[in-house]
């Protein structure tokens, strides 16, 4: 029977811190070569702008995007006054109704200090009753025609 | 625009009725029209497979009613989602998408040619409240995977941004086929690519896109960019005895009720210019500031007459009252043009 002495004692214990040591280092050097690996594997991809259509403004890559947007971008050229004004104008004004019921306008001068305010000195139409002559006036949604080059290309509300 | 372009008298047009609402074409060389529409025709087609709420078979519509789950999504709707969330960005929250299931509440669940006309008593004021407004920020659109997620009882609503979007892209593609100058007017909202005629194309802003060129209003030509309109005085209907509009204020859900009828604005693109002019309606008396602050020139016509311009809109230099027209409320209105405040 062999006789465990405090020296064979000391001796085991110094193998045990040794290898404990040696298991460490190991188990941090693979956990190394594994993420290298597992990053090498599956790369990441960087967030990117998406491509520009036509020149036009574009968006950021989904709603919670930390991607800073452009701004909304002004005109190259700002619209110009046209000296051309409709010969029927008149007698459209003679068609519209009065404003409607809105009661919330504010004087419009103090919110907008670069602004030019005028008094538009037709009455706006009254949105009820402007409704239904457009209405009936829109063509059927496969009908097409040729529309006169030289007139006006109306924006307005749709 | 170019130099040496075709002046206005040489351009060729041509006007038809698709996303439910009307298209005018302008070319500057006769000979590409045909070219030009027939590129404008695939381009309004495929938008409206991806983008339109009211067809069963779009796009659109299966996402929405995939709400809750990650649906994947073509790259055409993944674009027009994404400008709807920049432009969310861009205003605060002004202009979101996510109103789709408010204007649903508010009636608008169909093609509004199809809805109730409103009456012509005056309207009392509408008093809805949708019950789910996420917001824009829940919408996790993931352009390298192409899928889109939405939180579910969310419906996304493009139509704030992707008619004006639609103008952008159908003018590139007839100015491309067609190798000239383009103007594509997608209900109102108006585009530009290409060389233009030398003075430019001639607009007429105005309340309602289907009025002709004679309505009251204000002409300006434009050489490039896009001018978008948009107007609470126009699309309206009636519901559960209230007289409803498109423009949702994403902040109650309810149909905005503000100082502007009608705001028009121009910018580098018609999408940008109706993002503002749409954000302008919601924002209500800080609006021109804002317009201002940005550079974006911009007409702003209020209910009660008043007409503000800013960042270099051209005066009204037009006589405004036609020479006395009677306004309906039975004042004489100056027939002496604009007034400067």
């Amino acid at each position: 029977m062999r006789i465990h002495t405090t020296h064979t004692r000391d001796a085991a214990l110094y193998q045990l811190r040794r290898a404990n040591r040696w298991l460490i280092a190991g188990s941090v050097l693979l956990t190394g070569v594994f993420t290298e690996a597992a990053a090498s594997a599956f790369p990441g991809k960087t967030t990117k702008a998406p491509a520009r259509h036509g020149g036009r403004a574009t968006a950021p890559s989904s709603g919670s995007s930390t991607t800073t947007p452009k701004q909304l971008a002004p005109p190259a050229q700002t619209p110009q006054a046209s000296s051309e004004t409709p010969d029927s104008e008149a007698q459209s004004h003679g068609q519209e109704g009065p404003p409607a019921p809105e009661s919330q306008t504010p004087a419009q001068e103090s919110h907008a200090p670069e602004a030019q305010t005028h008094q538009e000195s037709q009455a706006p139409s009254q949105p009820e009753s402007s409704q239904a002559a457009p209405e009936s006036s829109t063509p059927a949604p496969e009908q097409s025609h040729e529309a006169a080059p030289e007139a006006p290309v109306v924006s307005g509300g749709s | 625009m170019g130099t040496g372009a075709p002046t206005g008298a040489s351009a060729a047009g041509a006007a038809w009725e698709a996303l439910g609402t009307g298209i005018v074409l302008r070319v500057t060389a006769p000979a590409s029209l045909a070219a030009a529409r027939a590129a404008v025709e695939g381009e309004l087609a495929a938008i409206d497979l991806a983008c339109s709420r009211f067809r069963a078979d779009s796009e659109l519509t299966r996402l929405n009613a995939a709400a809750g789950r990650r649906t994947r999504v073509s790259p055409l709707l993944a674009e027009a989602i994404e400008l709807a969330l920049r432009g969310a960005v861009l205003t605060g929250g002004d202009v979101d998408p996510t109103v789709g299931r408010a204007l649903e509440l508010a009636g608008y669940d169909r093609d509004w040619q199809l809805l109730e006309p409103p009456g012509s008593e005056p309207a009392p004021a509408p008093v809805l409240r949708a019950r789910v407004l996420p917001g824009w920020r829940a919408v996790a659109l993931d352009r390298e995977r192409g899928t889109v997620s939405i939180p579910a009882g969310v419906h996304l609503d493009l139509g704030a941004s992707a008619k004006a979007w639609a103008a952008d892209r159908a003018a590139d593609a007839a100015a491309s086929a067609g190798g000239c100058g383009a103007l594509v007017a997608v209900g109102g909202d108006i585009a530009i690519a290409g060389p233009g005629p030398a003075a430019g194309w001639q607009v007429r802003v105005t309340d309602d896109h289907r009025s002709d060129a004679s309505a009251p209003g204000q002409s300006i030509r434009v050489a490039s960019g896009g001018v978008a309109t948009s107007s609470t005085a126009v699309r309206r209907w009636r519901h559960e005895g209230a007289t409803m509009h498109h423009i949702i204020d994403p902040r109650t859900g309810a149909p905005v009720r503000g100082p502007w009828r009608t705001v028009s604005v121009a910018a580098a693109s018609c999408a940008d210019a109706n993002i503002a002019a749409t954000a302008a309606l919601v924002r209500g008396e800080d609006a021109p500031a804002w317009l201002a602050s940005r550079l974006l020139p911009a007409r702003l016509a209020g209910w009660r007459g008043e007409l503000v311009t800013v960042a270099g809109w051209p005066a009204q230099d037009e006589p405004l009252g036609g020479g006395g027209a009677v306004a309906g409320d039975g004042a004489v209105a100056g027939g002496g043009g604009a007034v400067a405040a």
